[in-house]
Formats: structure tokens, sequence, C-alpha cells
């Protein structure tokens, strides 16, 4: 059961981190867009 | 740059993509285990619609490659697709492996096996790391988008050589077929709901991170592009500010 | 395009002749490799013959990168490919040329190689149709998808270290097939060695008609 847990644990945990990372970007660099517009 | 539209649109596939994900993570850690394999049959819930999202992500990159290298539909969105569908796509390959791993370690004893499948999906992801090393490259817009274009291409073309080399080779060398202890042989019909969930969830998760790595990808050629310029306006604003008081 | 595809190779080969890359370090570098192999694998020759086919396409395998690196390199300096752009010379035939001077690189580190491998591991040869043919297919496909890699990564800053990358996985299936086949020919496994010539075939041809296409486009701009 372990692995199985850490399957669904590696999944949802890349996954989460990636969508952060990409989310957090996006944010940051369209409030710089706003901001020098 | 980002309209309220699209960000409302794409609030919307989030939180789809997000509920789809949570039951199927819920249902299938729910599952029954399955004779063979104990409770580890419960990762086909996640395990191919994974690999599914890898393809899609990867099929989306070759199609838009196609699109920026054909003259009539050439434009800069299909680049920027290329792009976000590719590094997507590396994220689902480089899971689709390690849950397999994760799954082929309780059931075949090992973190690794040279089996056909696992060697030319590893093959792929050497493929499309190539290509965002490619990608990272410091260059002309326009250069690397037409390179990127055509190194995604080359590496689509190669998948199917890759594959029959790989599938002869492992049939040949081995006596006894892994494909009789992959999951598909003892389904029932709670798996196959699970799975299907599965796969809905797992495009749904692909499509939205699409969206917002495009938007990304978007606002930072948009900042590369008047980066000069803005430079130059920034250090002028500073300046004025000094200069007021 | 044939015209223009001979002007090319014969350039690329006379500017080889006469720098001595080619023959003074690349050469070496192959036969360096197999001596390696000698010291990794225990020189208790069961291992190394047994893996000669496989090393032995390993070898060739780095030389290619070395070569297309070369090809390449060659035009980088002087403002080389815009000389040849501005020349008039058909693209595909700059192709045709540049895969047929690797080719004739290739197919001579591979004789090196071939006494190399009979030389330092012991190996008998056999089957030398299979083997012959095995490295002609095998050497054109890798010298077309080397040499549209090589034009890939020209010009950009980070090519020492991209090309690999890029060239590796896509040759992945030259080196399984060429090794199967060499394999049959020299006895060491038993299995259709005709059919790998196919599968390499079907590579050579694909990477020779991409080539042929999509040259243009790369040359267009870099």
């Amino acid at each position: 059961m372990s692995y199985v847990l850490l399957g669904y644990g590696a999944t949802l945990g890349t996954l989460g981190v990636y969508a952060l990372r990409v989310v957090v970007r996006g944010r940051a660099l369209s409030r710089r867009a706003r901001v020098t517009r | 740059m980002s309209t309220p539209a699209r960000n409302q649109a794409s609030f919307i596939l989030g939180a789809a993509a997000l509920l789809a994900l949570a039951s199927t993570i819920v249902l299938g850690l729910g599952l029954p285990p399955t004779l063979e394999q104990g409770p580890y049959a419960r990762l086909i819930a996640i395990h191919p619609p994974l690999a599914w999202a890898a393809y899609l992500a990867f099929g989306v990159t070759a199609v838009a490659s196609v699109l920026y290298l054909w003259q009539r539909t050439r434009s800069r969105v299909w680049d920027r697709v290329a792009a976000s569908s590719a590094e997507v796509g590396v994220v689902f390959t480089a899971l689709t492996l390690v849950t397999g791993s994760i799954w082929g370690r309780p059931t075949w004893g090992v973190w690794w096996t040279w089996d056909a499948r696992l060697t030319s999906t590893a093959l792929l992801l050497a493929l499309f790391l190539g290509y965002l090393a490619l990608r990272g490259v410091q260059t002309d817009v326009h250069t690397r988008a037409k390179r990127s274009a055509i190194a995604a291409l080359v590496a689509v073309v190669d998948v199917p050589i890759v594959h029959f080399s790989v599938d002869w080779w492992r049939t040949l060398h081995q006596g006894r077929s892994l494909a009789q202890l992959t999951p598909q042989s003892d389904l029932d019909g709670s798996y196959v709901a699970v799975m299907l969930l599965g796969f809905v969830a797992m495009t749904l998760v692909y499509g939205w991170l699409l969206v917002e790595r495009y938007r990304v990808e978007a606002l930072e050629e948009h900042f590369d592009d008047q980066g000069l310029g803005l430079a130059l306006e920034e250090r002028r604003a500073e300046g004025e500010a000094v200069a007021v008081p | 395009m044939w015209r223009d595809a001979a002007l090319v190779a014969g350039k690329d080969l006379r500017i080889e002749a006469r720098s001595r890359v080619a023959t003074n370090q690349v050469a070496p570098f192959a036969v360096l490799v197999l001596v390696l192999f000698g010291f990794a694998l225990d020189p208790d020759r069961g291992i190394l013959v047994r893996a000669s086919a496989g090393l032995f396409w390993v070898a060739v395998l780095f030389s290619a990168l070395l070569a297309v690196q070369r090809s390449f390199a060659i035009e980088a300096v002087d403002g080389g490919s815009d000389g040849l752009r501005l020349l008039g010379l058909d693209p595909a035939g700059i192709f045709l040329g540049k895969a047929a001077a690797v080719f004739v690189e290739l197919v001579a580190l591979e004789l090196l190689l071939t006494a190399g491998v009979v030389v330092l591991y012991g190996v008998d040869l056999g089957g030398a149709g299979l083997m012959v043919a095995t490295a002609a297919v095998a050497t054109l496909g890798l010298a077309a998808a080397g040499t549209v890699y090589g034009a890939l990564s020209a010009g950009l800053r980070v090519r020492e270290t991209l090309l690999p990358l890029l060239l590796l996985p896509v040759l992945a299936p030259v080196l399984l097939s060429a090794t199967r086949a060499w394999e049959v020919a020299l006895g060491s496994s038993v299995d259709d060695g005709w059919r790998w010539v196919q599968l390499l075939g079907v590579f050579a041809v694909v990477y020779v008609t991409f080539g042929l296409v999509g040259f243009g486009a790369l040359m267009e701009e870099s």
C-alpha cells in the first residue's frame, strides 16, 4: 500500500509544484505588465 | 494580454481539473485490491491517464509545429503552443515513468526493466528534453521558433522507429513477455470506470496547465520584445523621479 | 542539385584532408574509445568479444558526434554558411553534400575501428555481406540525421553541449539495430539480421527525406 501512496503522492506533488510555479510566474508577469502599461 | 473572460475560462477549467483529479484519487485509493497485484493495481487510476496526457501533449506540439512551419498558418501563437505543450508533456512523461517504476517495484520486483514500452518512453523523454534545451537557447525569436518546430517534427518522426526497434529487441531477448503481467489482464468494472475518470481528469489538468503555461510564454515574449525599450524608459523614469524634488 | 552536392562534399572533404583534423584527432579518439572499453571490461576476452558489436557502434556514434560538429564548425568561421547561400546553391544539394562528406568520413572511421576490433578484441569477422550492408545503411542514417541536427544547433552559443543531447536519443534506434545486425553477422546471436537492416533503411530514408525538404528552412536564417 505504501507504494500506492508513493505513486499518488509523487503525481500530486509534482503536478502541484509545477502548476504553482507556472501560476506564480504568470501572476508576477501580468502584474509587471499592468504596472508598466 | 489577459482578458477577464480568458481568466474566467482558465479558472473554470482549473476548477474542473482539480475536481476531477480529486475524485480520481479518492476513488482510485478506494478500489478493492486485486488477486494478482493486491493493492498496487490502484495505480492504474493514474498511470495510463498520465501516459495518455503525455502523448496528447506531444501530439499537440507536433501539430502546432506543423502549423508554424506552414507559411499560410504561420503565427507565433503556434510556436508558443508548441513550447508550452512540450514542457507540460515532459512533466507528464516523467510522471508516467515514475509511477510505472513505483508500480514495477512491488509487482515485478525491480524499479526498472528494459521492457519495450519503458525504454521507448524513456527515449521519448530524452527527445523532448533535448527539444526544451534547444528552446532554452537565447537567439532570435524567429530562428528559435523555426528550428524548434523542425526539431519537434524530427523528434516525433523518430518515435515510431524507436518503438519498433525497441519492441523487436525486447521480444527477441525475453522468454516471457511482461505484457502478460500488465494491469489490463485483471480489470473489472470499477477499475475501468475509475481509469476512465482518470483519463478525463488528466486531460483537464493538461488543458489547464497548457493555458496557464501559454500565458507565461506570451508574457515572457512580450517583455523580451520590448525589453530594451522598457529598460530605457524605466531608467528615464528613475531619472525624472530624482530630478523632480 | 547533384552538382551542388558534389561541390559541397568535395569542399568539405578537401578541407578535412588538408586540415587533418579527422585523421589527427577524430580517428585517434575513436581508437582510444576502443582501448578504454578494453580497460573498463576486463580484457578477459570473453566479454569483449561478446560485446564487440555494441562497443564498435558506440565508438562510431561518439565519432559521428565529432564529425558532425566538425562539419558545421568549418562553416561557422568567416560567415561560411552565408557564403554558401549567396553562391545560390540548392539547399537540398548542400544537405546532400554535407551528409555525403560525413558519410565518407564515417566509413573511413568504421574501417579503422573494424581493424581495431579485430586486433584489440580478437574478434573473428564473419557474415561479410550483412556486416557491410548494415554499416552502409546505418552510416547513411547517421550522416543524414547528424547533418539535420548539426544545422539545427549550428550558430547557437551552447551547440557543443546541445548537439549530443539532441542527437543521441534520435540515434538510439540506429545503435540498437546496427548492433543487433552485427551480432548476427559476428555469430554472437541468432536472429534475422536483415530485418534490422530494413529498419535502418527506413531510418535512413526518413532522415534523408527530412533533410532534403527541411534544409532550406534551416539555412534561411541563422
